[in-house]
């Protein structure tokens, strides 16, 4: 399946050549989690994210469908 | 021209605020959820546009880590050593003596949320830490008060205008807090001063917006910028079906 991976902020420093704001299509097997996606995209694993998955917030264990869009950025709470 | 008129003419002469915007400026209470750095800018620019009610509260002195990025103190504050909450009521009166402030210096809590939101309009975020945020974000949406969120660190901020009944929360963000526990702190991995006044710039334009009624105007989703990359971003968000803030949006109106 297809997936649109969007990457903000300081992200995309782990996918070369991708550009903050800019999908990147990913080839993923069927019911494929988040996590895996993230992993595959070279994003560590313990990084504190904001996800969504089609604008509603996710969980890396969620299964992606075809053609689902996920945002990623990290979490920004300081003041 | 009177004094008032003249002070606030530039804002006056602005098609988007205008007179009538400065009287609603002028009879608003907003309550500031921390004054460290993104609290400092926020409380400067909204006593100085002329607010009438301005609560601080903060449990927190100043530091000398702080100056760089806190314009609110100065180097006789560190070396003073008295609360934020105290120093930065001396500090604005210096700016805006014109302005009611209410400065408390307490952590915000559960059980003193009620209180610190007691007849406020507005509630702009400047908290360190997303625990503290959750109490705030939960307690706004039962009392329907606009809250607008605000977060930096490196060279990193977001900003999200939550209007209960209208938009997302932050429950739509994190599910649960202990999700973003061990989330990156200026203490740290650092924050770059520019930002931090970035996004206390934009909370106060956001803020505007709200008092001005301009609601098309805010906000729509999550604004994600990166000030040394360049980037702005706004990310769109759906509220979650579950979250207490889409019940509030299927209510019916005046429910």
């Amino acid at each position: 399946m297809t997936i649109d991976l969007i990457l903000y902020a300081s992200l995309p420093k782990f996918v070369p050549g991708s550009v903050a704001g800019i999908p990147i299509t990913v080839q993923a097997p069927d019911q494929t989690t988040v996590g895996v996606v993230l992993s595959q995209a070279g994003i560590p694993d313990d990084m504190r994210l904001i996800l969504l998955v089609n604008g509603l917030s996710a969980t890396r264990d969620q299964e992606l469908r075809e053609n689902d869009r996920l945002a990623v950025f990290p979490t920004i709470a300081g003041g | 021209m009177s004094d008032e008129f003249d002070r606030y003419s530039r804002h006056a002469l602005l098609k988007v605020i205008g007179s009538t915007g400065n009287e609603k400026i002028r009879s608003a209470r907003v309550l500031v959820t921390g004054i460290g750095a993104l609290g400092s800018l926020i409380s400067i620019l909204l006593a100085r546009a002329g607010v009438g009610f301005l609560r601080l509260v903060d449990k927190d002195a100043p530091e000398m880590s702080n100056l760089h990025r806190q314009i609110l103190y100065n180097e006789r504050d560190v070396l003073v050593g008295s609360p934020k909450a105290e120093a930065a009521r001396a500090n604005l009166l210096t700016m805006a003596s014109n302005v009611e402030i209410d400065a408390v210096n307490i952590e915000i809590d559960r059980n003193n949320i009620d209180l610190l939101l007691d007849g406020v309009d507005v509630v702009v975020d400047a908290l360190d830490n997303s625990e503290t945020r959750f109490i705030v974000n939960d307690a706004i949406l039962d009392r329907k008060i606009p809250y607008i969120f605000g977060g930096v660190v490196e060279t990193m901020g977001n900003v999200m205008t939550i209007v209960p009944g209208k938009t997302p929360c932050l429950r739509c963000l994190w599910p649960d807090p202990s999700h973003v526990l061990g989330h990156a702190r200026a203490s740290t991995v650092g924050v770059l001063s520019s930002v931090a006044s970035l996004v206390a710039s934009i909370q106060v334009t956001e803020t505007f917006k709200v008092l001005m009624g301009d609601l098309e105007s805010i906000i729509h989703g999550i604004m994600v910028v990166d000030i040394w990359k360049n980037q702005f971003h706004v990310v769109p968000i759906i509220p979650t079906p579950e979250c207490l803030c889409a019940k509030i949006a299927s209510q019916p109106s005046g429910g």
